[in-house]
């Protein structure tokens, strides 16, 4: 369980019923000896957008995240509680756990400088976290990407299809990976995931 | 099911993540007030539809959500080449004119 999740997982009582599954499914977390699953409720999200050839920008980024913007196509980088998916070589997906992300987008407008953008997404999509021997076989039943250990490293997020719907898919560890999901997706998703997921639970 | 070459992701997905956005290399004309209406009219409605080479825009829709260019056969659906906006076409249909 990552370091971020036992952080974001503080509000779990609070949210309770509010979440984007939760709000749907009464149990929000399963787990077996072979897969777990489960949301990490509220968690704050921002899409940044800066062009990486402008190294001002970037370098305020920087400080304000805690170190620097990925910019190898396809990487994930963690500095403390917070991640960073690169989406495109101008564009970005920080996640951070909600109390953090309070004050972000104001510190973050307050610093940055020239043509930028920043937006707050939190409400527009949730966290899932996906790990366990088995999480692999879940995503090969859900998705089109190649999840083999060589193609899909530790550290490589992908924005793809899944399950018919969109999702960005992240190795985070060994046998971990994260989703980011589309709020109005996340009760048909969820439902996908627990019948995906039911012959390793069983 | 196309496999296709994303220049910013780097790598080849499948053509789930991707939609077709028609013609490339369409240039606006750069003063539309003074175009005749055949101008304006060919710049907005009237497209190539070559048997053989074409010059497409595709989207990384799922994925970089960028648009890129490629150029793609139309008999076999081979694709050729794929390549940025702004870039040119290494793979051209000999004899085309633009
Ligand atoms: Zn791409």
């Amino acid at each position: 369980m990552s370091e971020l999740f036992s952080v974001v997982n503080q509000h779990a009582d609070a949210v309770a019923g509010i979440t984007p599954i939760a709000a749907r499914h009464d149990n929000t977390s399963v787990s077996s000896d072979q897969i777990s699953i489960h949301e990490w409720p509220l968690c704050a999200q921002f899409n940044l957008r800066i062009k990486p050839e402008n190294s001002e920008q970037m370098a305020i980024a920087a400080q304000l995240l805690g170190g620097e913007l990925p910019t190898t196509p396809l990487s994930s980088v963690a500095y403390g509680h917070l991640r960073i998916n690169w989406v495109a070589p101008d564009d970005w997906l920080v996640i951070m756990p909600f109390e953090q992300g309070r004050t972000f987008e104001a510190d973050y407008r307050a610093a940055q400088v020239g043509h930028y953008s920043i937006v707050d997404i939190s409400g527009g999509q949730t966290v899932v976290e996906l790990s366990g021997a088995a999480a692999r076989e879940v995503l090969k039943k859900s998705t089109p990407i190649d999840v083999h250990p060589e193609a899909f490293p530790v550290g490589k997020t992908v924005g793809t299809a899944f399950a018919k719907s969109a999702a960005s898919i992240t190795r985070i560890d060994s046998d971990t990976y994260l989703l980011v999901i589309r709020r109005s997706f996340a009760d048909y998703l969820w439902a996908w995931l627990m019948d995906a997921s039911a012959e390793y639970r069983s | 099911m196309l496999h296709i070459f994303c220049p910013h992701c780097g790598e080849h997905r499948e053509e789930e993540e991707f939609h077709a956005k028609g013609q490339a290399h369409i240039a606006r004309p750069a003063d539309p007030d003074a175009c005749s209406d055949k101008e304006w009219g060919d710049y907005l409605y009237f497209r190539k539809n070559p048997r053989g080479i074409h010059h497409e825009m595709w989207v990384h829709a799922l994925g970089c959500r960028k648009f890129f260019n490629v150029t793609r056969d139309t008999v076999t659906y081979d694709i050729k080449e794929t390549y940025k906006i702004g870039e040119q076409p290494r793979v051209t249909q000999s004899g085309e004119h633009s």
